[in-house]
């Protein structure tokens, strides 16, 4: 591993994943309260194979530098596979929601400011752990008094429901 | 702020998988990774702390155990209480997933590449051809800007 400078870091190629603005500031939030602890990977030329995400919230933190792994004996073809692969096996994880809603619950973390509802996670597809996991703290009206059905879509991200 | 000062060999039986890990991993993913791990090798380190507690990679070391390795590269995370150690497990998963593919670079990289992905059983190339030629307008969330999937 290494520390390199955020300045001498290139794109490898055109991305492959897309970073909205949303996920760049839950990235700013994990570097300024966990510091950036996962190492970002990069080949001969300083170019980012993985971690572009990171890199750009890195730099939105004011970071100068950031630790890497150098990986110096893949053909320019499997680093650009790698690079896919990577992400795609990243993705095939699946979330144990009723575990993942206790943890929330029971961590004295805000969780919202990572990306998580902290209110109620719940998967894409609709179904839900179940609604005992809601606080009632919370004077303002809530999205989930509403019933489904009013809504045409669920955003699959944040859950927001909306018509078009 | 926590940090970690470099990455060394350690033993697979030393590990400590979180046991409230509320990340799955099925037992396809983790054949899936132990193809890109002998592919590729084991490049992305886990993250662990003093006492060997996994914080970042525990479907790798499932891939790791089922290749017979016995040693994987670990950086150890210094500086996290235990409730920062038990956010950072969840939030280092949720924050990869608010991210989104690309398709369209997605696409021209699969049949650009010299490489054969469906040696990994990754079908998402065909898929992705698919819905970027036949894609109707985007539903995009009004909230977040993600742009939902139209079954």
């Amino acid at each position: 591993m290494e520390i390199i400078k955020i300045n001498d870091l290139k794109a490898l190629s055109q991305n492959v994943r897309n970073h909205p603005e949303r996920q760049l500031e839950a990235m700013v939030c994990s570097i300024r309260d966990f510091g950036f602890i996962n190492p970002i990977i990069i080949n001969a030329e300083n170019e980012i194979l993985v971690g572009n995400g990171r890199v750009e919230a890195a730099k939105r933190a004011g970071l100068d530098e950031i630790p890497a792994i150098r990986v110096t004996n893949l053909t320019p073809d499997q680093e650009r596979a790698f690079a896919i692969i990577e992400n795609k096996l990243t993705e095939e994880g699946s979330w144990d929601y009723e575990l993942l809603n206790s943890e929330i619950e029971a961590i004295g973390i805000d969780m919202e400011q990572y990306g998580f509802d902290n209110f109620l996670e719940q998967a894409a597809d609709g179904s839900e752990p179940g609604r005992e996991h809601i606080k009632a703290e919370n004077e303002e009206l809530s999205l989930d008094l509403f019933e489904d059905e009013e809504f045409e879509y669920t955003c699959d991200a944040c859950g927001f429901r909306f018509n078009k | 702020m926590a940090k970690i000062d470099g990455v060394q060999e350690v033993r697979l039986a030393d590990l400590v998988p979180y046991e409230r890990n509320a990340k799955q991993h099925s037992a396809e993913q983790v054949q899936k990774i132990a193809d890109s791990i002998k592919e590729f090798g084991f490049l992305s380190p886990v993250l662990i702390d003093r006492a060997g507690n996994i914080i970042a990679g525990h479907g790798r070391v499932m891939a790791a155990k089922l290749l017979g390795m016995e040693t994987v590269p670990a950086a150890y995370v210094e500086g996290l209480t235990d409730e920062q150690r038990r956010a950072y497990i969840l939030a280092d998963n949720k924050l990869f997933e608010l991210g989104e593919w690309n398709e369209i670079v997605l696409r021209q990289e699969v049949e650009r590449l010299d490489f054969d992905f469906k040696a990994f059983d990754i079908d998402f190339a065909t898929d992705a051809i698919n819905s970027v030629e036949s894609a109707p307008a985007p539903i995009v969330c009004p909230r977040c800007g993600h742009v939902l999937e139209v079954r």
